[in-house]
This record gives structure tokens, sequence and C-alpha cells, in this order.
């Protein structure tokens, strides 16, 4: 299984840059479009999270895919020191949008590490 | 991909056309523009959503203030023109409850 790892400053500006890698990572491993779509607005929305909920940022994202061959594991790590509370998840758009779109959907405050699945349509 | 924002006089309407991708490094260029024209026309926005190929969750937070905005001054606002993806995450929010959107 190929694994792919990312590592980017915690800069709104890279955003496009984080989608544009992210969607093309589950094109090259034949997600279809929409779920191209959705992949890309899940990490965009957990980065946008930690942005918005955690202000720390001279370190990175660290952001790892892993693509077994029914299914796309993506992490996101925001490597800055810092404490997010948990009240922060509730009725957070971005938490709402995430779930939504994502198969499966794990967050680890205490790593600031959030974990999502995206299962390819037609694959057992 | 960046943002562009153009903006016309359609009848009594300002129509805004954001073009390229709204997010949290873009969303306050959107909010500033739409927050000034508000201030200076005071007349009904329409978002033309025909260009615009994404939107986050802090993008809709501007709408939402937008749209607030315009309510404090009886002015109205109204969306059209949103592609599926972009209209997908207005359902999953509930926003499409709120603001009035058409094809």
């Amino acid at each position: 299984m190929d694994k792919v790892f990312l590592r980017i400053p915690k800069k709104s500006e890279y955003m496009s840059t984080i989608r544009l890698t992210s969607s093309a990572i589950a094109n090259l491993r034949g997600f279809n479009v929409d779920e191209i779509e959705d992949i890309k607005v899940v990490i965009s929305e957990i980065c946008t999270f930690f942005i918005k909920n955690l202000e720390e940022s001279a370190k990175d994202f660290e952001i790892s895919y892993q693509v077994p061959h029914n299914k796309i594991i993506v992490t996101v790590r925001d490597l800055n020191d810092g404490r997010i509370l948990e009240e922060k998840l509730n009725n957070d758009m971005s938490i709402m949008i995430i779930e939504s779109l994502s198969d499966k959907f794990n967050c680890d405050l205490d790593n600031k590490s959030f974990t999502f699945e995206k299962i390819k349509a037609g694959v057992d | 991909m960046s943002l562009e924002i153009e903006s016309m006089l359609q009848g009594k309407d300002i129509v805004i056309r954001p073009i390229g991708e709204v997010d949290i490094y873009t969303s306050p260029e959107l909010k500033n523009s739409v927050l000034s024209l508000i201030e200076d026309k005071k007349t009904d926005i329409v978002i033309d959503g025909e260009s615009l190929d994404y939107i986050d969750s802090t993008g809709l937070g501007v709408l939402m203030c937008i749209y607030k905005k315009l309510q404090e001054k009886n002015l109205n606002f109204k969306i059209v023109n949103l592609k599926p993806n972009i209209y997908k995450l207005f359902d999953i929010t509930g926003l499409n409850k709120v603001f009035d959107i058409r094809e």
C-alpha cells in the first residue's frame, strides 16, 4: 500500500495547494469526481478547523495519505503546541461538513490529529 | 487558484460574481468587497455562483454575515446559479433553508 506524506506550513494561503495535492492523489488512485470533491472538502475543513481553533502556527501541518485498494485514509496533524477545547467540536460548521462527507472520522484532540476515511464506490 | 470578484448593477440589484475559490484565505476579500458595496449603494444583493468553483465553511460564514447585514437594512439577498457540488454544502449545513437560493 502506497503512503504519501505532505508537510506544509500552517498558513491559509497554502489551502489551495493542499486541495490540489489531495485531488491529484485521489484521482491517481481512481476515485470518481464526486468522491474527489468530498475528499478535497474534508481535508480543507480539517485544516481550517485547526487554523480557526489553535492560534499557534510556527510549526507545520503534517498530512498523510494511505490508499488501500478500496478507500483513502487521510490523517492531518497540527504539529503546533497548544490545546483545543473539546467544546470547539460542538456546532462547528467544519465538523458538520467533515462528518457528512467522510465515511469514518476520528478526532484526537490531545494529539491534534484528525483522521478520516473515504470509501471508493463500487469496490469491495 | 485565487479569487476574483466581479460586480455589476442589474436592474435595482447589485450582482456579485465570485470567480474561483472562496476559502479561509480568500473569504475576507469577498466579505470586505460586498460589505462596502452594501454601505455605498444600499441595494439588494445577488450572488451569482456560476463561476464559483469552491467554498468552505468560512465562505459560508461570510455569506451569513452579508445576509445579516442586509436584513438589518431591510434589503434582500439572493443566491443563484450554484453548482451541485457547492449546493451540497448549503444542504449539509442547513443554509439552503436560510438563504433564498434559485437556479
